[in-house]
């Protein structure tokens, strides 16, 4: 009886269950060690960075900062009525260091974001603070320009005064709060971030379903063919990759624009006049066919390497059974190349969706995409926090699809090769 | 791709069809590439054909660019 509960030595004398421990944490800790590197690379290029844009989206805080008195006093203002003398005599001394400190410009910068207009009267408002006298700041400020005397302005500086936001992700939508705290759309002929979302999915959508009817039929010639023809068609497939993809844009832009090559082949097989010569750059055409181009790589090659393993006897099999070879081809062949649709379709919609120079040089106004408005906001603007929160948008979106994918097809039935 | 002799001939008319699709895919896929290397020898700073080039006069074709490219000069730099 004894024995059973004995615990089990090893030969040094330390009990197995300590022992069969102690190596395994060693075992544990040298396999963490092995992927460590690629934890820590995962981290910095792709956790950090994203993590940095949500932050970026909702922190307001500069403002915050940059204004505390002012938003003290705001905090029981209704914002119905002009702020009362103690508003304006926060506000005052809060720009009083601002200008001191020179940062009015970055404030007026930030506001201007909310509401436009600010920059002219805060600049204003600083050469005239100079000679302003003590007390009664509420005349004195209003005296500046009639925008300070306007109600709306003050509530959109009250906007600002939470030190975390979501206003960037209801701008993105095209959306506000309104003056009674409610989430309201902006007139109709403002809605411009709403007419690129649709648009990108839009482009998004009909390049894909252009690519896979482009792609099916030449990766099915590439999986048939005998190898050396195959091999040499499959160089023409890869050929795309090994040029930058700026310079098949500029060669799609050399052959769409009014004098390209392709409107002089119209006019002269007569299909259209000389001075009648069609528009097809600079507009969504011209999107349309140079990212199907571009794209159309991306949907042959996981196609190919899924036909590639399907049998020929499959379909001789199908036949012999009766099938004419469309049926066969239709019940048996088509069915399991859908791994392959699924990985083509699900790269390059997620590449189109994100794309960027080709809508940018080719698309003109009606052909860029939300890409476009999010690199504009970086650069142009500056507004970072609105491009970090539309850029999230699309992160978002683009998961969505991925779990609506999922949902409808099934990740596991995705083949890349 | 050599068809057996008693394909029907429906079928070997689609087969000619499907050939044809696929050549002109693979014609949209290629073609953009070649049009930019004769362009690489444009006298003219447009990013088009000019007219010399169309009537292959000599006089349009240059190597300006590839000097360029060696030398380096001012004209480079394609900006978006």
């Amino acid at each position: 009886m004894s024995s059973e509960t004995q615990q089990i030595l090893t030969t040094d004398g330390i009990p197995l269950e300590v022992s069969l421990k102690k190596s395994e944490r060693k075992n544990k800790l040298k396999a963490f060690l092995l992927v460590a590197p690629l934890l820590l690379f995962l981290i910095i290029t792709y956790v950090f960075p994203i993590g940095d844009m949500l932050v970026r989206s909702v922190d307001d805080r500069e403002v915050t900062n940059m204004l505390p008195k002012t938003f003290k006093a705001m905090k029981n203002w209704d914002g119905q009525d002009l702020p009362s003398e103690e508003i304006f005599e926060a506000f005052y001394f809060d720009m009083k260091l601002l200008i001191k400190e020179k940062r009015e410009g970055k404030l007026s910068t930030q506001l201007n974001y909310t509401k436009n207009g600010f920059k002219s009267i805060i600049k204003k408002l600083r050469r005239s603070m100079k000679k302003f006298e003590e007390g009664n700041y509420k005349e004195q400020i209003m005296s500046v320009h009639k925008r300070w005397a306007d109600v709306e302005y003050w509530r959109a500086i009250k906007e600002r005064s939470n030190a975390f936001t979501g206003q960037k992700y209801l701008k993105g939508m095209d959306m506000y709060t309104n003056e009674n705290g409610d989430i309201v759309s902006v007139s109709e002929d403002r809605r411009i971030h709403r007419v690129l979302w649709l648009r990108t999915l839009e482009v998004a959508f009909f390049v894909t379903i252009f690519c896979f009817l482009m792609a099916y039929p030449i990766a099915h010639l590439l999986a048939t063919l005998p190898m050396k023809y195959s091999n040499l068609l499959m160089i023409c497939v890869l050929l795309p990759f090994w040029t930058s993809l700026l310079v098949r844009t500029a060669s799609w832009m050399i052959l769409l624009q009014q004098q390209g090559v392709v409107n002089d082949f119209f006019v002269w097989i007569g299909l259209v006049t000389d001075d009648n010569r069609p528009e097809m750059m600079y507009n969504k055409i011209g999107t349309y066919v140079a990212m199907t181009q571009i794209l159309l790589p991306f949907m042959v090659l996981p196609l190919y390497s899924v036909m590639k393993t399907i049998s020929p006897s499959l379909m001789r099999a199908g036949k012999s059974l009766g099938g004419t070879p469309f049926v066969a081809f239709w019940k048996v062949y088509f069915p399991l190349t859908i791994p392959g649709i699924g990985a083509g379709s699900l790269l390059v919609f997620i590449l189109a969706i994100g794309y960027y120079i080709t809508p940018a040089l080719v698309g003109g106004a009606s052909g860029t995409l939300i890409s476009n408005q999010i690199a504009f906001h970086m650069k142009s603007t500056l507004d970072w926090s609105f491009a970090s929160a539309m850029g999230l948008m699309l992160l978002a979106g683009v998961l969505a699809i991925y779990w609506l994918y999922n949902k409808l097809v099934g990740i596991d039935n995705i083949k890349l090769g | 791709m050599a068809l057996p002799k008693y394909t029907e001939p429906h079928y070997r008319i689609w087969h000619y069809v499907y050939l044809t699709i696929c050549a002109s895919v693979f014609f949209f896929l290629i073609a953009p590439l070649f049009v930019i290397f004769p362009l690489s020898f444009n006298a003219e700073e447009f990013l088009s054909f000019s007219d010399g080039m169309k009537s292959l006069d000599p006089d349009a074709f240059s190597l300006r660019w590839y000097k360029d490219m060696i030398y380096g000069t001012k004209s480079m730099g394609f900006s978006c």
